[in-house]
C-alpha cells in the first residue's frame, strides 16, 4: 500500500514538473517571438482575460468534484448578465446616489444577477441531487429555460442604456492595490475555494461525495446538500464572470457567456491531467495555461477564430501527455459498480 | 409498468406514458392549427416536415451514441464545418459531386478523431467531443476566413433533393424516413443494435460477454460525424451559404431532440422513432410560434420545460420498473 502511494506521488510530481516546464517554455517561446509579450502591461491584460474564464472554471471544478457534469452554466450566465444589464438600464439606476463615479444601485444590480444565476444552480442541484435525475439531460433542460428567459428582457437586442454613466464599467476598470478589480476578485475566489476544498471538512465531504456516494452517505455526509451547493457555486461564479464580461464589453449581450463552456471544461480537465483530480490549483493552472497560449497567439495577430483550435489542441495534448492514469477520466461509475464484487478476497 | 393490461379496453394502451410525447405533438399541432390559418395549410405543414429532415439526419448518430452511454457534442460544429467546406469548394469552381465527396471524407475525419480519443486514450466522451467540436469550428472558420460563404444555387439534382416533392411530400423528408426505417431495423433486429443498448446498460457485463466496446464506439463516432456532415451539406444546399457559426443553433436542439426521444417507445432509452418524433415536435413548435407571432425564444423555454418534464417522467417510470437503487443514468 505504501509503495503504491509513493508511486502515485512520484507520478503526480512528474506531471507537475512536466507541466511547469511546458508553461515556462511557452512563455520563453512567445517572449522570443514578440517583444511585447513579457511586459507588465501585457500580463495585466492577460490576467484580466484570465479572470473570467478562471471564475467559470472554478465553479465547474466543484461540480466535477462531486462527480457530476453541468451543461447549463454558460446559458445561466447569459441570464445573469442580462438581468444585471436590465436593472442598469432602468430609470431607477440614475436616480440613485452616486459614490466615486458609481451609482449605488449598480451593486444590487450585480448581486441580483448573481442571485439569478445561483437560483438556477440550485434548481440544477435539487433536480440532480435530490430527485436523482440524470445530470446532463437535466442541466441542458434547465439551461435552455434560463437562456430563453434571458431573451425576455430585451427580446434579444443589446442593452446600452446607462452603461457609460452608471459606473458598471468600473467593475472591469477599477484598480485596487495596483490590481485590476476582476483579477482581485479571481484571487479572492480562488483563495476562498482553496480554503474550502483543501483545508476544511467541507472540502473532504465534497470529494467524498464525488468519489463514492454510497460510502459518503454511510459516513454521515449530507450528499444532497453538497451536490446542490456545488451546482449553485458553479452557476453563481459563472454569473459573476458573465457580468464581468458584460462590464468589459460595455453592453448587455444575450450571448455574453455562450463561449464559456469549452474554456471551462478545458481549464478543469487540464487541471485534472496535471494533478490527477479536479482541484482548485489545477483549474488555476489549466486556465493560466490556456490564457498564456491565447494571449501569445493574439499578440502574434492570429485571427480570433483560431482560439477554439488552440484550446482544443491544448486540451487533447495535456490529457494525452499527462501519462497513464486515464481511469480518472472515464469509467468512474463502472469502477464503483464493479468494486464490491471485485474487492472480495 | 407491471400493470396487467389484459382486462383493460384496447384504447387505454394509447395513454401509456411511452406514447405521451405523441399526444404532446398532436395537441401542439392542434393548438397551432386552431390559432393560425397559415399554419394549417398543407404547404406549411409539408415545410415543417422538410425542415425537420435535416436535423433528423444530423442527430441519428447522436441517438445511438447516447444509447451506448456516451455523448457527442461535436455534431453541430461538424455540420457547420462541412457546410463551409462544401461552400468553399463549390465556390472555388469544383463540381458539386466532387465537393460533396471531399467534404464527406473530411467530415468523417472528425468522427475518427473523437472515436480515437475515446477508445484509444480513454477520454471522457464529453471532453473528447468538446475538443473535436472546437477543432471543427475553428477549421470551418479557417476555411472561410471567419466569413459566411455565399454560393450560387445548387444544381438541379440537389435542388430537387432539398426542395422537391413527391405527391406533395418533401423528398428530403421521405429520404429521412427511409434512413430512419433502415436504421431502426439495425437497432432492433440485429445483434449490433442489442450490443449498443447493452453498452449503455452495463459496461462490466458487456466486457465480460466479449462485446468489442472499442470497435462499436469508434464506428458510432464515425457514423455520427458522417451523418452530421451530410446534414451540413444539405444545409448549405438549402441556404446557398456556408456559415461557420451555424452550429450553435443546433446544439441545444439536437440534444433536446434525442433526450425528448427517450420518452417514446423505450422508456428511458434513446431510440430512433423517439428522436424522429422529437425532431418533428421541435419543428412544429418553432414554425407554429412564428405563425402565432410569438417570439422564438419562447420556444427555447418550452423546449427546456418539455425536456425537464420528460426526464422526470422517464425517471419515475424507471424507478417503478426497477426500484430506486439502479438510477445511475447520465
Amino acid at each position: 500500500m505504501t509503495v503504491k502511494s509513493k508511486q502515485e506521488l512520484s507520478s503526480e510530481n512528474k506531471s507537475i514538473i512536466v507541466f511547469l516546464g511546458m508553461l515556462v517554455s511557452i512563455i520563453i517561446t512567445f517572449s522570443l517571438l514578440h517583444d511585447a509579450y513579457l511586459t507588465t502591461r501585457n500580463f495585466t491584460m492577460l490576467f484580466r482575460h484570465m479572470s473570467m474564464y478562471a471564475l467559470t472554471g472554478l465553479g465547474l471544478t466543484f461540480v466535477i468534484v462531486v462527480g457530476h457534469f453541468d451543461m447549463s452554466f454558460h446559458l445561466v450566465g447569459c441570464l445573469a448578465a442580462m438581468t444585471t444589464s436590465f436593472i442598469i438600464g432602468t430609470d431607477m439606476m440614475m436616480a440613485s446616489p452616486e459614490i466615486g463615479g458609481m451609482h449605488i444601485m449598480v451593486i444590487p444590480a450585480i448581486l441580483l444577477g448573481v442571485l439569478a444565476g445561483v437560483f438556477w444552480g440550485v434548481v440544477n442541484g435539487i433536480a440532480v441531487g435530490r430527485w436523482k435525475l440524470p445530470d446532463m439531460v437535466t442541466t441542458i433542460g434547465v439551461g435552455s429555460v434560463a437562456f430563453g428567459l434571458a431573451y425576455l428582457y430585451s427580446g434579444g437586442t443589446f442593452i446600452y442604456n446607462n452603461f457609460l454613466t452608471s459606473g458598471i464599467l468600473l467593475l472591469n476598470e477599477a484598480e485596487w492595490f495596483g490590481l485590476p478589480f476582476p483579477v482581485l476578485l479571481m484571487l479572492i475566489a480562488f483563495v476562498t475555494a482553496y480554503m474550502v476544498l483543501n483545508r476544511s471538512k467541507h472540502g473532504r465531504r465534497f470529494y467524498a461525495t464525488g468519489d463514492n456516494k454510497i460510502a459518503a452517505i454511510f459516513s454521515g455526509v449530507k450528499v444532497k446538500s453538497y451536490i446542490i451547493a456545488a451546482f449553485a457555486i458553479c452557476c453563481g461564479l459563472t454569473s459573476l464572470a458573465a457580468i464581468l464580461t458584460t462590464s468589459a464589453q460595455g453592453v448587455g449581450n444575450v450571448k455574453a457567456s455562450l463561449n464559456f463552456l469549452m474554456n471551462a471544461y478545458a481549464s478543469v480537465y487540464i487541471g485534472i491531467a496535471v494533478f490527477k483530480k479536479a482541484s482548485v490549483i489545477g483549474t488555476f493552472c489549466g486556465t493560466l495555461f490556456t490564457t498564456l497560449m491565447l494571449n501569445g497567439f493574439t499578440l502574434m495577430s492570429v485571427p480570433f477564430y483560431l482560439s477554439d483550435l488552440i484550446i482544443a489542441i491544448t486540451l487533447i495534448v495535456a490529457i494525452i501527455a499527462s501519462g497513464s492514469e486515464f481511469k480518472l477520466f472515464r469509467r468512474k461509475k463502472m469502477k464503483i459498480k464493479a468494486s464490491p464484487a471485485r474487492s472480495l478476497p | 409498468m407491471n400493470v396487467d393490461t389484459r382486462n383493460q379496453p384496447w384504447w387505454t394502451a394509447a395513454f401509456k406514458p411511452q406514447f405521451g410525447l405523441i399526444w404532446v405533438l398532436l395537441l401542439m399541432t392542434a393548438v397551432f392549427a386552431f390559432g393560425s390559418s397559415v399554419f394549417r395549410t398543407p404547404g406549411n405543414l409539408m415545410e415543417v416536415l422538410r425542415q425537420s429532415g435535416i436535423i433528423a439526419i444530423m442527430v441519428l448518430g447522436l441517438t445511438w451514441i447516447v444509447a451506448a452511454g456516451e455523448i457527442d457534442v461535436s455534431f453541430p460544429d461538424v455540420a457547420a464545418f462541412s457546410g463551409v467546406m462544401t461552400a468553399v469548394l463549390v465556390g472555388s469552381g469544383l463540381s458539386w459531386t466532387l465537393s460533396i465527396i471531399l467534404t464527406l471524407l473530411a467530415g468523417t475525419a472528425f468522427g475518427l478523431i473523437s472515436g480515437f480519443l475515446v477508445v484509444r486514450f480513454k477520454f471522457s466522451s464529453l471532453i473528447a467531443t468538446i475538443a473535436t467540436a472546437g477543432i471543427a469550428k475553428a477549421t470551418a472558420s479557417i476555411l472561410g476566413k471567419g466569413q459566411v460563404i455565399h454560393i450560387t444555387r445548387a444544381g438541379p439534382e440537389l435542388y430537387q433533393l432539398v426542395y422537391g416533392k413527391v405527391f406533395g411530400v418533401p423528398v428530403l423528408f421521405l429520404i429521412t424516413i427511409a434512413i430512419y426505417l433502415i436504421c431502426r431495423f439495425f437497432q432492433d433486429k440485429t445483434t449490433m443494435g442489442q450490443h449498443l443498448y447493452a453498452l449503455g446498460e452495463n459496461r462490466q457485463a458487456t466486457a465480460e460477454a466479449g462485446i468489442e466496446e472499442g470497435k462499436i464506439l469508434s464506428w458510432l463516432y464515425v457514423l455520427s460525424a458522417l451523418l452530421a456532415t451530410i446534414a451540413g451539406i444539405l444545409l448549405t444546399a438549402t441556404l446557398s451559404s456556408g456559415n461557420p457559426r451555424i452550429g450553435g443553433s443546433y446544439f441545444l436542439d439536437g440534444l433536446t431532440v434525442v433526450f425528448l426521444g427517450t420518452m417514446v417507445i423505450k422508456a428511458g432509452q434513446p431510440n430512433l422513432i423517439g428522436t424522429l418524433i422529437g425532431v418533428i415536435i421541435l419543428s412544429v413548435l418553432s414554425n407554429g410560434l412564428t405563425h402565432l407571432g410569438l417570439p422564438y425564444y419562447i420556444g427555447t423555454i418550452i423546449k427546456g420545460l418539455l425536456l425537464i418534464f420528460g426526464v422526470v417522467v422517464v425517471t419515475v417510470a424507471k424507478m417503478q420498473r426497477r426500484g430506486p437503487h439502479t438510477l445511475e443514468v447520465g
